[in-house]
């Protein structure tokens, strides 16, 4: 089964897509948002194309959970659904260029940080952004369309970093060789207090580690942090009595037993090895008990890279390889899709509620936006590629 | 453009500008827990004179490459030994006395060159944006 995909030409640094608007970072620093999903229902030709358009692209979780089983385990439903998804990817021709999409811009403002942004995050109607400057949060998704996003940004802290991600009112930072550091959004950090293990740095901000950190990832309340120089950990939280404690340290030889490139997110962590990909099954409730945290599930097989591996992610749909100039997706349905390069950047949104089938890929004049739409059909609870979706509270 | 030798320190000229540079022996010392330059010491003025001539220069910080036509040359080590192709010119002391050293883009993010001086690189047709982005994700690149 093959994505679908839209392509927008022009020349971007940076997408992120949030509560029906999709965000493009221009390379000139000027950021526009669109309406997402009224250009998504601008698109089907047809009545019978447009549940294959919203569920690819705008509303992800309609065919998400245990309520579709019934329905998926009749094979004469499940294949009127992969036709659907089918005939999309046939019969149109997604291409659009930035002038196409005028009708759907929200708004187009000037850059409201000094330079591009490193990365980038939003939840909960904040912008997080870090640059040459250090950590900045911003308001976003506002209604005034000549500013989309705030353009008097707050500075949370002056260290340089390398990446920001989102957990639940928690941001973690990898700052390279000054380490593993984690934000606190809300208002009474609700872990701080019985953690005196950990370091106080600045207003809100924690060291966890001062071990090499470049990416960092959310392991449900655990924070897998991922080295290109270094070796890989988690540091590790546990629930106990309703109150999150950081138990430890936990580095990727216990989690593996050999060394290797590894990231991780949600349930799942994976390590490139000579053979492939090894995956273990995160067991957030077995840290600190006799039982493992860390279950080998089935390793994928796979050796043709035709490069240097340089990066890794995680989404439903399955997990991300990059290499120096391709990626290749590891599809939850144990297929392999490879998109070349050279790649500017790359986003997957797992923590969206709506997004999270979605891939975005820029490329040197345009960006792709993938819809991998297989997963609804795939069992959740023995994927190997992928993360494991779980209905919102 | 101007480079002499005056009591060890070097004033490099460039359009009536004048800045002092000094070779910090700590990166050129065999042993030790710093990066090492592995180019000799004429041309790593040479390097900061290039940097100084093409703007890739701030306050009191610039990188600098060391180019063959386009194509990025290695001028050094980084403390863990793995090749360096980017060099970073630091005025410590804000006091127009510089020195540089051989930069770890992958381990020190104050080491990446800052954004406007990676645009200014694209700009001249030496780094492309992809490596631009792989650069200031301190992700290996094809410098």
């Amino acid at each position: 089964m093959q994505p679908l995909m839209i392509s927008i030409g022009g020349t971007f640094w940076d997408s992120y897509i949030y509560r029906g608007r999709l965000y493009l970072w221009n390379l000139d620093g000027s950021l526009e948002v669109y309406r997402w999903d009224e250009l998504i229902d601008s698109l089907p030709n047809r009545q019978e194309d447009i549940l294959a358009f919203r569920c690819g692209f705008s509303r992800n979780d309609y065919l998400y959970g245990y309520d579709f089983s019934l329905l998926f385990n009749d094979i004469e439903i499940k294949e009127m659904l992969l036709n659907k998804f089918n005939r999309v990817y046939l019969e149109y021709d997604l291409s659009r260029n930035k002038e196409e999409l005028h009708p759907f811009l929200f708004g187009k403002q000037n850059n409201p940080f000094r330079e591009l942004p490193s990365d980038i995050e939003i939840f909960k109607n904040n912008l997080y952004v870090i640059n040459d400057d250090g950590f900045f949060s911003t308001t976003a998704h506002r209604k005034n369309p000549k500013y989309p996003v705030s353009s008097r940004p707050r500075k949370l802290w002056d260290c340089p970093v390398y990446a920001i991600r989102a957990g639940n009112n928690r941001v973690a930072l990898a700052a390279g060789d000054e380490g593993l550091f984690e934000y606190e959004t809300a208002d009474e950090p609700y872990w701080v207090m019985n953690n005196s293990k950990l370091v106080s740095i600045d207003n809100d901000i924690y060291q966890l580690s001062s071990n090499h950190s470049s990416v960092a990832q959310w392991n449900y309340s655990s924070i897998f942090s991922s080295s290109y120089v270094d070796v890989s950990f988690m540091a590790a939280f546990k629930w106990e009595e309703r109150e999150l404690v950081f138990k430890d340290l936990i580095y990727q030889s216990l989690i593996f037993g050999e060394s290797g490139f590894s990231w991780g997110l949600q349930d799942k962590i994976y390590i490139v090895t000579k053979r492939g990909l090894d995956v273990r099954r995160f067991v957030q409730s077995n840290l600190g008990t006799d039982k493992t945290a860390f279950e080998p599930l089935q390793s994928v097989e796979y050796t043709d890279w035709q490069g240097d591996i340089v990066g890794g992610g995680v989404g439903l749909f399955g997990t991300i390889v990059e290499t120096d100039n391709a990626l290749f997706v590891f599809q939850s349905n144990n297929e392999v899709f490879h998109i070349n390069g050279p790649i500017t950047r790359w986003r997957v949104f797992p923590r969206s509620i709506r997004y999270e089938n979605q891939l975005h890929v820029i490329l040197k004049d345009r960006i792709n936006i993938y819809s991998f739409n297989h997963d609804y059909f795939v069992d959740q609870k023995q994927k190997n590629a992928g993360i494991i979706y779980r209905k919102p509270r | 453009m101007t480079i002499e030798k005056h009591d060890g320190q070097y004033k490099v000229t460039i359009n009536g500008k004048t800045r002092s540079y000094i070779i910090n022996i700590a990166h050129r010392r065999k042993r030790g827990q710093k990066s090492k330059w592995t180019i000799a010491e004429k041309t790593e003025v040479q390097c900061f004179e290039t940097a100084c001539s093409q703007f890739w220069m701030l306050e009191a910080k610039g990188w600098g490459l060391l180019l063959n036509g386009n194509i990025v040359q290695v001028l050094g080590v980084t403390k863990n030994v793995f090749p360096s192709k980017i060099a970073k010119f630091v005025d410590s002391n804000e006091d127009g006395i510089w020195h540089g050293y051989p930069a770890d883009y992958q381990r020190n993010p104050q080491d990446r060159p800052d954004i406007s001086i990676l645009k200014r690189w694209m700009e001249q047709d030496i780094i492309s944006v992809p490596t631009m982005r792989k650069i200031r994700g301190g992700q290996k690149c094809n410098l």
